[in-house]
């Protein structure tokens, strides 16, 4: 409370404050995390601390959701059983939910198998092959 | 649904429910297939150890697994409606091999202990897979979970169904009045796909020279003679780590070749030896190849950082992007004006890819670096001079107007939503950043204080 009383009073914004504030050494504080100096920080940015949230969670990859599947190629083939559509769901969605995709000690990179399958909405067969990967 | 609840409540009453629940979770934890405890060797195995076992068939643990889904949903809903930020989605087409297309829903937001969270919300048939028909489920899913008018931003493969479903969706959302800035920083593209783009031209580059690496490590490593003989022009050339043990890659993992390529380097010399000493070992790489590789090697690092990170089991926030992507940027800015004329070729190429996704996307990424307390402006700043001193000044007007205009939608806000989040136990740091934490999204690899105080010495690095 106090703080925004501040803010007000010199007719700063919450982000002309943020930003007027000295940056934080990046040697002393090389392993921060950011969301948890924003939460720390919410008092005085309550506003601005949202639109970090915001920000900060932008992935810049569809690969984080994928490693679940990544047996070769995007076709998940791996349940010989099949599925009905609702069960695949709950299957998937309930795994995220409660295991949050722990990976069995292999969290190699899989970026090859992602780039090179293309997908297109109207046709997304896979048409690549581990063969295409060689160089 | 009320029937699998139905089924499932009868069957468990014949079984154990203490131990369907733990196949269940182990099926789900491993990614096991449902059938796994019907499988012969599983049957046999459970059965020593407990004869009189009942072994829960496929029916039943599936449907406890849906039931465990009906009863997660509700509680992840709510936490989904409840957060005061907003989410960002990533999207993904998957197709089963009874070629079914499925659309794969993930939703990035930062909860209410402020850790960073990514679930897969949806995972659902769509027939046709027109974009227009995606669209509307997309819209229908948004609807069903209560977020419609919650989305921040939309990652999306790079291709042209994409942005046209995309811009579709854009539209329907601004429409519900569900998107900030009429959905300015909706639209985010996958950067990995950029990235392999790079990295497939840069091996292309160094193919001959990484295939005889491949084969000069089978070659030695093929009889007990020949190790025997190439432990010997190690020792005798000396000034090899031998600690550092060389490495054969898997094909398709893109740090595997990375580490081939720099263990195989440090090796150079005794390769060199063991071809004078022995004529059956023709596919030494050439002295040309092997400065190549090493060129080569030095240029995949940044990729290969990016790659790790994007891969990584905890999802990095987007300021760590800002900088890694920079790195790569560098990289390939200095690639240009290699002496190599063949580098120089493939790094046009490289360069005029990278360009197309980096104007388009680099100010949500810029924002995000922004609003970590150690870069702010002055750390962008010194990115964007370093990499052209020019137009330095006006890239870095155009992230601030665009800062500016997007904290003014948030403004007021905090006090309006009603919600709040945990409160730090009145801490008396409420203004002093936390210290090491034990288990941070950071990572151990991202040495960036180590590129912007010590400065850059990426010609170092390939010269």
């Amino acid at each position: 409370m106090h703080h925004q009383q501040l803010v007000t009073e010199t007719g700063k914004s919450q982000l002309d404050v943020y930003l007027d504030e000295s940056v934080l050494d990046f040697r002393c504080y090389a392993e921060m995390d950011v969301l948890q100096w924003w939460k720390s920080n919410n008092d005085r940015f309550p506003d601005l601390s949202i639109l970090a949230c915001d920000l900060l969670s932008v992935p810049i990859a569809t690969v984080a959701s994928d490693f679940e599947f990544c047996m070769g190629s995007r076709v998940f083939n791996k349940y010989k059983d099949r599925m009905l559509p609702m069960n695949v769901e709950a299957r998937i969605c309930t795994r995220s939910w409660l295991y949050n995709f722990v990976s069995e000690g292999n969290s190699v990179i899989y970026i090859y198998i992602y780039i090179c399958v293309c997908v297109c909405l109207c046709d997304c067969i896979i048409l690549i092959t581990m063969g295409k990967f060689s160089y | 649904m009320s029937e699998e609840k139905i089924e499932f409540d009868n069957e468990v009453d014949q079984m154990d429910s203490r131990f369907v629940e733990i196949c269940a979770s182990m099926i789900l934890a491993h990614d096991l297939p449902f059938h796994f405890f019907e499988l012969e060797g599983m049957r046999k195995y459970s059965e020593f150890l407990n004869p009189n076992i009942a072994i829960p068939p496929r029916n039943v643990i599936e449907a406890y697994v849906s039931h465990l889904y009906t009863k997660e949903k509700p509680k992840l809903k709510q936490e989904l409606i409840t957060i005061p930020n907003r989410i960002s989605l990533t999207f993904d087409l998957w197709e089963s091999n009874t070629t079914e297309t499925y659309i794969c829903l993930t939703a990035h937001f930062v909860d209410a202990n402020w850790k960073l969270n990514s679930k897969v919300i949806n995972f659902r048939l769509v027939y046709p897979p027109t974009s227009g028909e995606i669209c509307e489920r997309m819209v229908e899913l948004l609807n069903d979970w209560g977020i419609e008018k919650k989305i921040f931003s939309l990652t999306i493969d790079d291709s042209f169904e994409n942005e046209i479903l995309q811009e579709q969706l854009k539209t329907q959302l601004v429409l519900q009045n569900g998107l900030l800035c009429d959905g300015e920083f909706f639209r985010v593209n996958c950067f990995a796909r950029v990235l392999n783009q790079i990295v497939e031209e840069a091996l292309k580059l160094v193919s001959c020279g990484v295939h005889k690496i491949r084969e000069s490590i089978m070659f030695v490593r093929h009889s007990k003679s020949r190790r025997e003989k190439f432990k010997e022009c190690v020792e005798k050339v000396g000034g090899v780590d031998s600690s550092v043990r060389l490495h054969l890659d898997i094909s398709m993992s893109l740090s595997s070749t990375y580490m081939l390529l720099e263990r195989a380097l440090k090796y150079r010399c005794a390769f060199e030896s063991f071809h004078l000493y022995d004529d059956s070992y023709e596919l030494c790489p050439s002295a040309e190849e092997w400065k190549r590789v090493e060129k080569m090697c030095a240029f995949l690092l940044p990729f290969c950082e990016t790659a790790n990170m994007i891969n990584s089991t905890t999802h990095p926030t987007s300021n760590l992007y800002f900088l890694q992507v920079w790195k790569v940027q560098c990289v390939l800015v200095d690639s240009l004006g290699d002496e190599d004329e063949d580098i120089k070729k493939t790094a046009e190429r490289m360069m005029s890819k990278f360009e197309k996704y980096w104007d388009e996307y680099s100010v949500v990424l810029a924002l995000g670096a922004v609003l970590d307390p150690r870069m702010k402006f002055s750390t962008l700043a010194y990115c964007y001079s370093k990499l052209d001193a020019s137009t330095c000044e006006r890239k870095l007007q155009q992230v601030k107007r665009k800062l500016y205009m997007l904290f003014e939608k948030y403004s007021g806000n905090s006090t309006s939503a009603g919600v709040q989040r945990i409160k730090e136990n009145q801490d008396q740091s409420s203004s002093m950043p936390l210290q090491k934490k034990s288990k941070s999204l950071s990572h151990g690899l991202f040495d960036v204080s180590f590129y912007i105080f010590f400065g850059l010495t990426l010609k170092l690095l390939l010269s």
